[in-house]
């Protein structure tokens, strides 16, 4: 039962668990944390008004608590560890991915979950206030702000790109 | 690579654009593959552990359940048999207390009683002394003093 759990939400968790970790150990480690615990009271999860919210809340709240031992808020890291699928066919959007994944990283968690749950949750502001448990407008600041760090991110790599490509 | 060469404004498309992008890259990361055998692995040795932590309970906290009913048991049994012998020599000790106290009491009040009658002897010699000297002197009212009787006058 745990093995199905797993091979349904591993992906969805430990993405979720790297926006706020910022690295691939740290969330792993914090996706077994919540998933074992559910295996040791099933019912919680089951008895759960919305199950999906609350093991997303697991898995945040292990990868905050991971995150408060080892301080790394500030801290980012290559994307070099992040265990990526390369698909021979997507190479080309390889770079964009990459250049994404960093500068979500880069953001502070609190927003960098925002914009995890809204963009590959699908969530809307209210589900997301009720997962991260603050007013649907905190969300949607939150939500604005990051994407707006993004887009300045982004652009400052694309120019770095650009200006790399033209040296060499 | 093409979209990062366009500039980003602060707009509503900019940021669609930046949604889009964030899309995209959701399926870039993944799990890594031990993760999963880690997982059930961490499980089953937790189950495991928990099992054995029962397993002494059931077992050791009857046995010591035993043992403190037993100790109890044996302990009340020796304080009862000493409250007994206790008994014993308490009231041995109390009757010959009783005895002793008894033997004292009857020398006390004797000697009490023997201490009265002196004084009442005394007393009495003392008056008989007085009637004598006084049945010489002419001075003296005999109504006032009753010898024989030994009786004074009350206003005296």
């Amino acid at each position: 039962m745990l093995g199905s759990l797993f091979d349904l939400t591993s992906q969805r968790l430990v993405r979720m668990a790297i926006a706020i970790a910022r690295n691939q150990d740290d969330a792993e480690d914090a996706v077994q944390t919540a998933l074992s615990r559910v295996a040791q009271n099933p019912e919680n999860l089951r008895n759960a008004d919305k199950p999906w919210p609350y093991l997303l809340r697991m898995v945040r709240n292990e990868a905050l608590a991971i995150c408060r031992k080892k301080r790394r808020w500030l801290s980012t890291h290559s994307l070099s560890e992040l265990v990526a699928r390369r698909c021979v066919s997507e190479l080309e959007r390889e770079d964009t991915h990459r250049a994404v994944w960093s500068a979500l990283r880069s953001l502070p968690p609190e927003q960098a979950e925002v914009v995890v749950l809204k963009s590959w949750e699908e969530m809307t502001f209210a589900e997301i206030a009720v997962v991260l448990e603050i007013s649907p407008n905190t969300v949607a600041s939150r939500y604005q702000y990051a994407l707006k760090k993004l887009a300045t991110k982004l652009h400052k790599t694309a120019e770095e790109t650009l200006a790399e490509g033209g040296r060499s | 690579m093409s979209r990062l060469n366009d500039p980003f404004e602060h707009d509503r498309d900019g940021l669609r654009q930046v949604e889009e992008m964030v899309r995209a890259a959701r399926d870039y990361v993944s799990p890594s593959d031990d993760l999963r055998p880690r997982l059930l692995e961490s499980v089953r040795v937790g189950r495991r552990s928990e099992g054995q932590r029962r397993l002494l309970i059931s077992v050791v906290a009857p046995a010591l359940v035993l043992v403190v009913a037993l100790t109890n048991h044996l302990l009340d049994v020796r304080q009862t048999l000493n409250e007994a012998s206790t008994r014993r020599q308490v009231a041995r000790t109390m009757s010959s207390l009783q005895s002793n106290l008894g033997e004292q009491v009857n020398r006390q009040y004797w000697g009490l009683a023997d201490a009265f009658f002196l004084v009442k002897q005394q007393h009495a010699e003392a008056l008989a002394g007085v009637a004598g000297a006084s049945s010489s002197d002419e001075s003296i009212d005999s109504d006032r003093f009753d010898a024989r009787a030994g009786v004074s006058d009350p206003s005296e």
